[in-house]
């Protein structure tokens, strides 16, 4: 498998009022094509830093300490914020954390696929608004759901609507951040679903964060741990399940066992 | 919707009432009265007889209530009067001079919406460059020099130095010029300045950046993503600024001899026509409460969540 994403001994400290706190210490993944890797952690890990460092929206306050971020074999963390754009979208796609706030809110559901549309095959106008008209009834929102405005949508459908762009922007690499907190289990198992046709249909290789392991179990290809800032262990999910190595990735192995059952 | 503006429309009833005791007050108080001063421009020492007649023909000898009660009488029969100075109509008087203010209020109405949105995207996007520090200085100069000296300089430089442009009354698009930008510069600069804090703010929001991450050009996440969110604080002070923009018209007006109401207002009060006076101000009254229900409804057609009704209500007063 030839590998599209590769993070190298990354570092990220934030700067705050009580000194400077490592969000990523040294951390290194790689991410294969066509591949699902799942990340999971406590919350402060450093995931959604991970999310963001790769997707290029790091907070003002965080800072690239060491490491580099290989996509496609460029390292494209220092890259003037110009030329990094042209990544985002079909290149990087990431989705952010928390999907209330990552619609805008004045703006119709299928204006923001349509969007989405001529960004990833520069097609404009009717033909944006019908190709994303079909691609949200796929994600299952029907015609009536499509001219509403995002405040008027359960949690699960805006996360669905977050899909549809991806569909319609059929990046090289999806980042999702958290796409199933909040949701219930049957809106978790769709969206799961849909990142499962996503690697199906091979339109992109995906980070899947989650602070959940069990959503991993169903859908992940390889499981990488991250504690304190620092990936613990990388490994094959059902390796990960059977035979966790890392006391850290023992202890969420027992905790999802004892909430779930074996 | 309409249960709101219904609200603002019978609120609309005490503001004329209270607007016009005070105005009809300050008149009244207001040492000088109006037959003395009328007589005197036409004779040195008016004769007696002449005074007292015009005093009785319009009235003055009654006292201040009785004077109040007789011309709301008056006002509620849709008659404003007649002027104590030229015995026109006030309506016909308002009605005459109304389009040059409008063109005016209009011109530099545009003028504040296009510059201040120029200004606060520019502002914005080249945060803490150049072109941001250039209009930090100009807002500074526009908002901290009277409109009064801001006219008559730019009727020096234009007018008088460069002779490009006519220097006053109102003859062609040429003389439109100054007024316009003398009326409407300083709140230009101000909005500009307002709206570029609340793009910088927008920015931040979640939904551009992911707007950004899907790879959408400038141009589309400017407009689709940034603008509408930005201009929803901006329409409540655009529409309070129709107000501000009528009323800084008196001054405007005077400086460069524009014929509108705002001038019309001015000579009224110099004078105590106060038949003049109330009119203009019942007048301002109703486009000022007009202008905000205007923003009321702009304000329902650009945000959606406020059409829902789901207890969201920015900048609202919650009525």
């Amino acid at each position: 498998m030839t590998t599209i994403l590769e993070a190298r001994s990354l570092s990220v400290h934030y700067q705050t009022p009580v000194g400077a706190v490592k969000a990523l210490d040294h951390a290194s993944f790689s991410l294969g094509e066509g591949e699902i890797l799942g990340m999971v952690g406590h919350s402060g890990s450093g995931k959604t830093t991970a999310a963001c460092v790769i997707g290029g929206f790091l907070e003002k306050n965080g800072r690239v300490e060491n490491g580099e971020v290989l996509f496609r074999g460029e390292n494209i963390l220092f890259l003037p914020w110009r030329r990094r754009r042209r990544i985002l979208g079909k290149g990087i796609f990431l989705i952010m954390q928390n999907s209330a706030s990552a619609l805008n809110p004045t703006r119709r559901v299928i204006a923001h696929v349509a969007d989405a549309c001529s960004s990833g095959e520069a097609i404009m106008g009717r033909k944006a608004v019908s190709k994303a008209c079909a691609l949200l009834e796929r994600v299952g929102i029907g015609k009536d759901k499509q001219t509403l405005f995002p405040f008027q949508l359960s949690g699960g459908t805006k996360q669905r609507v977050l899909i549809a762009m991806a569909l319609a922007l059929r990046p090289a690499v999806l980042i999702a951040d958290e796409p199933t907190a909040g949701l219930d289990a049957i809106n978790q198992a769709t969206v799961l679903d849909l990142f499962g046709t996503l690697k199906e249909e091979s339109v992109a290789s995906v980070i899947l964060i989650t602070h959940d392991l069990r959503v991993l179990t169903a859908i992940a290809d390889r499981i990488a741990v991250m504690y304190r800032g620092a990936l613990v262990e990388t490994s094959n999910t059902a390796d990960i399940i059977s035979k966790p190595v890392h006391r850290h990735t023992q202890e969420l192995v027992n905790a999802m066992k004892t909430i779930h059952g074996s | 919707m309409t249960g709101r503006a219904t609200f603002k429309l019978l609120a609309l009833v005490p503001v004329l009432l209270g607007v016009s005791v005070i105005t009809f007050s300050l008149m009244y108080m207001a040492p000088g009265n109006p037959a003395d001063i009328l007589m005197r421009a036409y004779e040195e020492a008016p004769a007696q007889e002449s005074v007292q007649a015009f005093r009785s023909h319009f009235g003055l000898d009654d006292g201040p209530c009785t004077q109040y009660v007789k011309w709301l009488s008056r006002v509620l029969r849709g008659n404003l009067g007649v002027s104590f100075k030229t015995g026109e109509s006030v309506q016909a008087k308002i009605i005459d001079r109304l389009p040059a203010t409008l063109e005016l209020a209009g011109g530099a109405f545009l003028f504040m919406v296009l510059v201040s949105i120029s200004f606060g995207i520019t502002g914005a996007l080249c945060r803490g460059r150049l072109p941001d520090k250039g209009i930090h200085i100009l807002t500074v100069l526009a908002t901290s020099v009277p409109a009064f000296l801001l006219g008559l300089v730019l009727l020096y430089a234009f007018g008088v130095l460069l002779n490009v442009l006519p220097v006053t009354g109102r003859i062609g698009p040429g003389s439109f010029l100054l007024p316009v930008v003398t009326l409407g510069l300083a709140a230009s600069c101000v909005y500009g300045r307002t709206l570029r804090a609340i793009i910088i703010d927008v920015i931040e929001q979640n939904y551009v950046k992911q707007a950004y991450a899907m790879g959408l050009s400038t141009r589309r996440i400017i407009t689709g993503y940034i603008m509408k969110n930005a201009m929803l604080p901006l329409v409540t002070l655009y529409g309070m600024s129709m107000g501000h923009l009528l009323g800084g018209a008196v001054i405007v007006e005077s400086i460069f001899s524009w014929p509108g109401v705002g001038k019309m207002a001015l000579e009224a009060i110099m004078s105590r026509d106060y038949p003049v006076v109330l009119g203009y101000v019942l007048f301002m009254t109703v486009v000022f409460t007009m202008s905000s229900l205007a923003v009321d409804m702009a304000y329902r057609f650009l945000d959606p969540r406020v059409q829902e009704g789901i207890g969201y209500d920015p900048g609202g007063d919650g009525v």
